[in-house]
């Protein structure tokens, strides 16, 4: 019963973003598609970071990556369709991801979160210095594409795809793994788990997504410059985004990136200078109360018919992790 | 030491492993030296030795864990020595930890069928199949009622049964078994151990190390003992117990003596070479310790611990190791908040204090393995134990008066405390505590890797600092050493106290024995 | 290269490698005691850089002497923070204490942007722009001051660690937190002391920086990808691994700067991750 009311809730909501573009303006659209590139790049990064327990800092790297490939595809001597070359920025940057993976997923804790942004800088710089290529920091301009529809439903595709891939991911093998991993790597070794396969695998898939939304938001834009699409505001969109929600679960990030969206276009709205002051405000008292998301409070207990979330479990949050 | 000759008949003659000269060096320090062991095929292995013999790092390195320094391993005559443990997981291996490692954000299946997924058979699994294989285990260990509950939700109990139902899960044809009975009371001890003859039975070749020796005697075909690295004994669990080498690795070098003289008193202490305790003073109570209750989070250690310590006096609270002494200890100083009871100190309830209050009234805790603060030098170690007092005129004559009871520091006052021997470095951990003036001096495995002569130097110190007034808690593993410089003496067994007495009589009395080595 | 060149290079990497072992001191010791990789340092090293500017234009006060007064302001902000909010979550994963301390990072830096606008702003004094020459090489009187001032403090903080009772605490917390609380240590305090000192040492950086670089609210991030640079490279332990971490980062980019100028940060940072993955422990210290 419950299941099919869950199923007739979630088919309801799909129906309404399908029909989402006939109901409101295009620049409210225009947020919404924003909206979904963020969810796309959470999903990403939820695999390695939220999944697997590694905290990737660096993943702009591959939505740089993919806004690049398919930027420079597109123009030029080839011109390519944008799928097409979409579809070569995603394989290029899981081939980045997974030559890079290698040696850094052997780092840990703070070491591997450093590294990860050490790339992602390094790679900012080539792109701004890669003149032949590039273009440097006067960036690239792709082919003009004014149907916000077609980014719209381009995004939302991805990230139903992106949901399904999720809920497939964590039932699988692979799955199972990296969270065994995430939870106890020395324990997922001796159960059998191949570590070093698995986390390269998780890793290269948040590059995938990455680049999709790189890519996408690259042909939007149609303007592409290493100072727009290497910077580490989109890392942290996605970080937080998958927080909000709940880093590990299959819908944490779509969730964390509407309200994370939400929060943001009102904060816009009502005080657009203190924007950015505000959201930082946001991001520490998720952190000082909802270490683990809102999918703790909307998640496993309600359904297992335990008690609910109470307000004071906030609190409880702050007394497990503090020092006296 | 020469090998006795098993007569388990059940046991087909062939080995299902075979290590030779097993070396794991950490730095210079061998925690597993050179060791020869066959497991065969089918039995039980009961493997026991005080901390610090390098059990688990032997079974780390048996599992890929850790790589070892030097020796071979075959495992059903494939060499596996260089190979990573994830494989070693796949060819038929599996472990518990001694420290469980459950998967703590997923559930009780979720986790059994992580094992069924990368184990033995686990490529033939699809991830649903795993799912279901993990719930036919779950019912053969009992746990099929928590199966939807988080780890993080689970009893200690549970948590062993988890972690056993999760090496279960990858179809192992040998298990190894690190403490899966540490911190386990007395029924739920009888439970462990059918169930693990049951997994036995069904054909799984068992490793087990278990501190609990009611439980290993009856469980173990053969019984291996480890000391310092290396295999001491081995063979029928009856005999073993019984060899003077494992009663001195057990319960001290005195006391085997003792045994050994078996009942001619006096042949026993060599006279002149310690000092003894002066005859009990009756002071005021100023430890009161009642129904105390603690643990580490979802594991319950300290069932029900009353005790009390007078003024002036020197007391021992002996007991095998994972009876709950250093968790008493931890909890008294407020390192581990306890779950229920009451501690009073000098009259004042100091159950819910913080740990700088407790070490403000004068409760002073020299923890075991020491922990000095291997950065610093020794003096620095020396004046970190006066951090809370405020009679800074009186604190260089404290530094002398430490360094005249115990020159060597003086020697070594330059020298970072991490380059110490381990006796100098028990000198600076008590000095250190001295340094804090205290009123009840707490002091955990005082005797624990070190040379007879050391330890005989700093019973003479403690005697010393008794008769000046301090009063001694001493938490001891060898009971000759505790029990012949304390006045009173209680014994503390699975999380309660079972005995307690005069020192002299608990001495002489057989059920220490028993508590120990479960005879 | 010609040997003027070479001299101007090296003299000009001493210069820095000052100001940058005072920019990497705090991070390390909160890094090394509490194990918190403190992405706020940069905008404490703003908000010094803000302090002096202010006080020099407003009230006048020569740029040197309200380096004290920058770092008392940090000091008190770096305990509020630390006791208010960082000690909540300082036992969640590491992820907690990562985005906590980006989130303050933006916080702040949009706080003065919102405040004091993202003009470019310099402290200019009379001596501003002089120095002398040893030969061809030239020596600003203010870096070489500011290298003086950052060894002074970096030898002050040396000795406080080493010499006082508060000091030794710190650094036995950070060896061995329950040993520490076993000798009366309220680890609570003691990390309040150390964040406001890391706070404090980053503010007088800051004081510094505003009279070598033109700034904006911007200008610490780069700075705390530089003392995670450092510490890196000297490795976590005392303030020498510090010395010696920001000597080497300041060599590589010195050099790097004069020959690639375009590419230097990519190298900087490429150096940076080759050494993590062959020598996390760092160059100069002990395994961590």
């Amino acid at each position: 019963m419950k299941k099919a009311a869950a199923i007739a809730g979630f088919l309801a909501l799909l129906a309404l973003l399908v029909a989402l573009p006939r109901l409101v303006s295009s620049y409210k659209l225009l947020t919404y598609t924003r909206f979904l590139i963020l969810a796309l790049m959470a999903q990403g990064w939820n695999f390695i970071g939220g999944y697997t327990g590694y905290a990737a800092f660096g993943n702009v790297a591959y939505f740089g990556i993919g806004a690049y490939t398919t930027g420079l595809l597109m123009i030029g001597k080839w011109h390519v369709p944008f799928f097409p070359a979409l579809a070569a920025g995603a394989l290029l940057s899981a081939l980045v991801a997974i030559l890079l993976g290698l040696p850094i997923l052997r780092l840990k804790g703070h070491y591997f979160a450093i590294a990860t942004l050490g790339v992602a800088e390094a790679l900012s710089q080539v792109a701004d210095t890669w003149d032949s290529v590039t273009e440097g920091s006067t960036g690239i301009d792709l082919p003009l594409k004014t149907e916000g529809e077609f980014f719209y439903y381009t995004a939302l595709g991805f990230v139903i795809v992106g949901l399904l891939c999720t809920a497939a991911f964590s039932r699988s093998k692979l799955g199972n793994g990296c969270v065994a991993i995430r939870e106890d790597q020395d324990a997922a070794r001796m159960l059998g788990i191949n570590t070093t396969l698995f986390k390269v695998i998780a890793y290269a898939l948040s590059a995938v997504f990455a680049a999709l939304a790189g890519g996408l938001t690259a042909y939007q834009n149609i303007h592409v410059t290493p100072g727009d699409f290497f910077k580490i505001d989109y890392t942290l969109q996605m970080i937080i985004a998958t927080i909000i929600g709940g880093a590990g679960t299959v819908l944490g990030p779509v969730l964390g990136a509407a309200v994370f969206q939400l929060l943001s276009t009102y904060v816009w709205s009502k005080f657009l200078e203190l924007h950015p002051t505000i959201l930082g405000v946001i991001i520490v008292l998720f952190i000082v109360f909802l270490p683990r998301g809102l999918m703790t409070v909307l998640g496993r207990k309600r359904q297992r018919g335990e008690r609910p979330f109470r307000m004071s479990d906030l609190l409880a949050n702050v007394r497990a992790h503090r020092v006296t | 030491m020469s090998a006795l000759p098993s007569p388990v008949p059940r046991i087909p003659g062939d080995s299902i492993l075979e290590a030779r000269g097993i070396t794991k060096k950490f730095g210079g320090l061998a925690a597993v030296d050179g060791i020869d062991l066959t497991i065969r095929r089918g039995e039980i292995l009961g493997v026991i030795g005080p901390n610090g013999a390098g059990k688990t790092t032997f079974v780390n390195c048996m599992t890929g864990l850790e790589k070892p320094t030097a020796g071979t391993i075959v495992f059903n005559g494939q060499d596996i020595t260089k190979t990573p443990s994830y494989r070693i997981g796949r060819l038929g291996m599996a472990r518990t930890f001694q420290v469980v490692k459950p998967l703590r954000q997923l559930t009780v299946r979720e986790n059994v069928a992580t094992g069924a997924m990368f184990g033995a058979r686990g490529s033939e699994r699809s991830a649903a199949q795993a799912r279901h294989e993990a719930d036919e285990v779950l019912e053969r260990v009992g746990l099929a009622d928590m199966r939807g509950r988080t780890a993080t939700e689970l009893t200690i109990l549970d948590l062993k049964r988890l972690e056993l139902a999760k090496a279960l899960a990858m179809d192992p044809q040998l298990l190894f078994l690190d403490e899966v009975m540490a911190g386990l009371n007395q029924s739920e001890i009888e439970k462990a151990m059918e169930l693990i003859l049951r997994v036995n039975r069904s054909g799984v070749t068992l490793f087990v190390i278990e501190h609990v020796m009611k439980a290993i005697m009856g469980i173990s075909d053969r019984l291996t003992v480890l000391h310092y690295g290396r295999k001491i004994a081995e063979g029928n669990p009856k005999d073993i117990v019984e060899s003077p080498a494992v009663i001195e690795a057990y319960l001290g070098e005195r006391f085997a003596r003792r045994a050994e003289a078996a009942g001619e008193e006096n042949a026993l202490i060599e006279p002149g070479t310690f000092l003894k305790a002066p005859p009990a003073p009756a002071g005021d109570t100023l430890l009161e310790v009642k129904n105390l209750v603690s643990g580490y989070g979802e594991v319950q250690i300290l069932r029900d611990v009353s005790l009390e310590v007078k003024d002036k006096e020197i007391v021992a609270l002996i007991g095998a190791n994972g009876a709950g002494k250093t968790t008493l200890l931890w909890t008294i100083s407020q390192l581990l908040k306890p779950m229920g009871g009451s501690v009073h100190f000098a009259g004042r309830d100091i159950t819910a204090a913080r740990s700088d209050e407790v070490v403000g009234a004068g409760v002073v805790h020299v923890p075991q393995g020491r922990r000095l603060f291997a950065g610093l030098t020794v003096r620095e170690n020396l004046m970190q134990g006066v951090y809370l007092r405020r009679d800074t005129e009186r604190i260089e004559q404290d530094l002398e008066r430490i360094f005249s009871l115990l020159p060597l520091l003086k020697e070594r006052a330059g020298q970072l405390a991490g380059r110490l021997s381990g006796g100098e470095q028990q000198m600076c951990a008590i000095g250190r505590g001295l340094m804090s003036r205290p009123r009840l001096l707490l002091i955990d495995e005082l005797s624990l890797g070190l040379a007879p002569l050391v330890v005989d130097s700093l019973l003479d110190l403690i005697t010393e600092i008794n008769r000046e007034g301090t009063t001694v808690l001493l938490v001891e593993q060898d009971v000759q050493v505790a029990l012949e410089h304390a006045h009173r003496g209680y014994v503390l067994e699975t999380g309660r106290i079972v005995q307690t007495g005069p020192a002299e009589e608990l001495l002489d009395d057989p059920r220490i024995r028993q508590a120990y080595l479960g005879l | 290269m010609g040997g003027a060149e070479l001299g101007q290079i090296f003299v000009n990497a001493v210069l820095l490698s000052g100001i940058l072992a005072l920019v990497a001191l705090g991070f390390s010791l909160v890094w090394g005691i509490m194990n918190i990789v403190n992405l706020a340092h940069g905008s404490f090293i703003v908000l010094g850089a803000y302090i002096t500017f202010f006080l020099h234009e407003l009230l006048g006060v020569d740029p040197f002497l309200s380096i004290p007064v920058a770092m008392v302001a940090l000091f008190t902000l770096g305990w509020g923070i630390q006791r208010g909010l960082i000690n909540q979550v300082i036992r969640a994963p590491l992820l907690a204490t990562f985005l906590l301390t980006f989130g303050l990072e933006i916080l702040i830096v949009n706080l003065i942007n919102y405040f004091f606008k993202a003009d470019v702003r310099s402290v200019t004094t009379a001596y501003s722009g002089t120095g002398f020459t040893l030969g061809s090489v030239r020596v600003p009187y203010i870096r070489l001051g500011a290298l003086g001032i950052s060894l002074v403090l970096v030898a002050l903080l040396a000795w406080y660690l080493r010499a006082t009772r508060v000091g030794r605490a710190i650094r036995a917390t950070g060896m061995d937190i329950d040993a520490a609380r076993l000798t009366g240590v309220k680890v609570a305090t003691i990390y309040a002391a150390t964040f406001a000192i890391g706070a404090g040492m980053a503010g007088a950086a800051g004081s510094l920086l505003s009279m070598i670089v033109p700034f904006d609210p911007t200008l610490g991030g780069g700075y705390t990808q530089r003392a995670f640079a450092i510490c890196v490279l000297g490795g976590l332990g005392n303030v020498a691994n510090v010395v010696i971490g920001a000597a080497i980062f300041a060599f590589v980019d010195v050099f790097v700067g004069a020959r690639l100028p375009s590419l230097s940060r990519a190298v900087t940072f490429a150096i940076l991750v080759l050494l993590l993955i062959l020598r996390p422990q760092g160059v100069a210290g002990k395994r961590v």
